[in-house]
């Protein structure tokens, strides 16, 4: 319980960083989703059979909802969905390295990207893509933010990726 | 006597997932519902953290901006000061013109312009998913969907989209969903259609109009979605096809949304 009201509070701090002074620094257009890169980050270095990681995708999403203007629930739902596969797939590795990160991050980046434009494209009768994450220098720069953070915690924490 | 039969209300693991999926869907219709004031309020209790987080990063982005930007502001610098000398022949013209048109104005006894009624506002965030801003004036301040939103310039940000009680989210004009007509200096009149990412389009230009880089874009009466006149910005790129019976005209904003800290919405007009 405490570590879900703790990730309450962090999510909601990380999206007003997020919405309020990181949307200043932009790379070709490209905007840092620190939630996403967050949730990403938890599912990937929580150990294999915990499940507390989709609880706090949905919590991310909760906070993604919130703040755009997407129905509350969208993000929720997709993250919680996209968490889900990432932990099936992380368990087929038997280490996981550079590379599995890099393979969870495009799954949920592109897969949360993806999913947000089609249900706005439904919900909205519009087929714009709105979502910036879906340029390349959006992904690219999300990249580099995430391998900075994968190497960071890797060096912070040595243990973390043990089973 | 009638015999009940009694009921189980054990459940098989199997019909957990099934209560815990319906619970999820339950729980998103749910703040599905309560979506506004929800927002709302979420919004008013984050504003005066939101208002000093994004004042410092528009400080720290104005700190960092010139030293990745060093060359393209020297050529900037070399071209304003080109059209700044454009300009001050423009303004001894205008001044000439302005003298001519007051008095013009006095014989036919046309009196004062009207002023747009305005309400002042203060950016607090923006939407990383949409090209959008929040600002803190809501419905509780007079604020309704559709209003027009401008710079103290008369430069046209974009519209209200959605209003809340304390808040309005701004669509600015180069959001994919947003298009209305406009005008070029000659008259020339087209529709301007945002491409998302801070860019803009102006369309229904025949091939036959000449419309050179620079060339500055207002808004006209047309569809009557905003007031005419409002600048919306500056002709980058003009590129012409033989396909095509108009142009492509690429079209600069004359705002930067991330130095964006004060802006005023158009009440009526």
């Amino acid at each position: 319980m405490k570590k879900i009201l703790f990730f309450f509070l962090f999510f909601y701090i990380l999206v007003l960083v997020e919405n309020s002074f990181f949307v200043h620094f932009k790379f070709f257009g490209g905007v840092a989703n620190l939630v996403l890169l967050a949730i990403i980050l938890i599912i990937f270095f929580e150990k294999p059979k915990a499940t507390s990681g989709i609880i706090i995708a949905a919590i991310g999403g909760f906070y993604l909802d919130l703040f755009s203007d997407f129905w509350i629930g969208t993000s929720v739902f997709l993250l919680v969905i996209l968490g889900f596969l990432a932990k099936k797939i992380l368990d087929l590795f038997h280490q996981r390295k550079v590379i599995h990160f890099i393979l969870v991050f495009l799954l949920i980046f592109l897969g949360y990207s993806i999913g947000i434009s089609v249900i706005n494209a439904v919900v909205k009768s519009s087929f714009h893509c709105y979502l910036r994450e879906l340029s390349l220098a959006g992904v690219i720069y999300n990249l580099i933010l995430g391998l900075f953070c994968f190497y960071f915690t890797k060096l912070c924490f040595p243990n973390v990726l043990e089973k | 006597m009638i015999k009940y039969k009694k009921m189980d209300f054990s459940l098989h693991p199997k019909n957990i997932k099934v209560v815990f999926v319906l619970l999820l869907v339950g729980i998103i219709v749910l703040f599905g519902v309560f979506s506004k004031p929800l927002k709302d309020f979420f919004y008013l209790k984050s504003e005066s953290f939101q208002k000093i987080l994004w004042d410092s990063g528009t400080k720290v982005f104005g700190l960092l901006d010139p030293i990745f930007r060093a060359k393209i502001i020297s050529q900037e610098n070399k071209k304003l000061k080109e059209e700044n000398i454009q300009l001050l022949q423009q303004i001894v013209l205008l001044n000439h013109l302005k003298e001519e048109n007051k008095m013009l104005r006095e014989a036919l006894n046309l009196g004062m312009e009207k002023e747009f009624q305005l309400k002042i506002a203060d950016v607090i965030s923006e939407d990383v998913s949409r090209d959008m801003i929040v600002i803190n004036k809501g419905a509780g301040q007079g604020i309704e969907k559709g209003m027009a939103v401008i710079t103290q310039e008369k430069v046209l940000i974009g519209k209200i989209e959605e209003v809340y009680n304390d808040f309005s989210r701004v669509m600015l004009v180069s959001d994919p969903s947003s298009s209305f007509p406009v005008e070029l200096e000659d008259g020339a009149t087209g529709l301007v259609k945002g491409e998302g990412n801070y860019s803009l389009l102006l369309e229904k230009i025949p091939y036959n109009v000449d419309v050179k880089e620079g060339q500055l874009i207002i808004t006209n009466s047309l569809g009557a979605v905003f007031p005419r006149g409002l600048l919306v910005g500056k002709v980058k790129e003009v590129k012409k096809t033989d396909i095509s019976p108009f142009q492509k005209i690429k079209v600069s904003l004359l705002f930067n949304p991330s130095e964006l800290k004060r802006v005023f919405i158009i009440v009526g007009y």
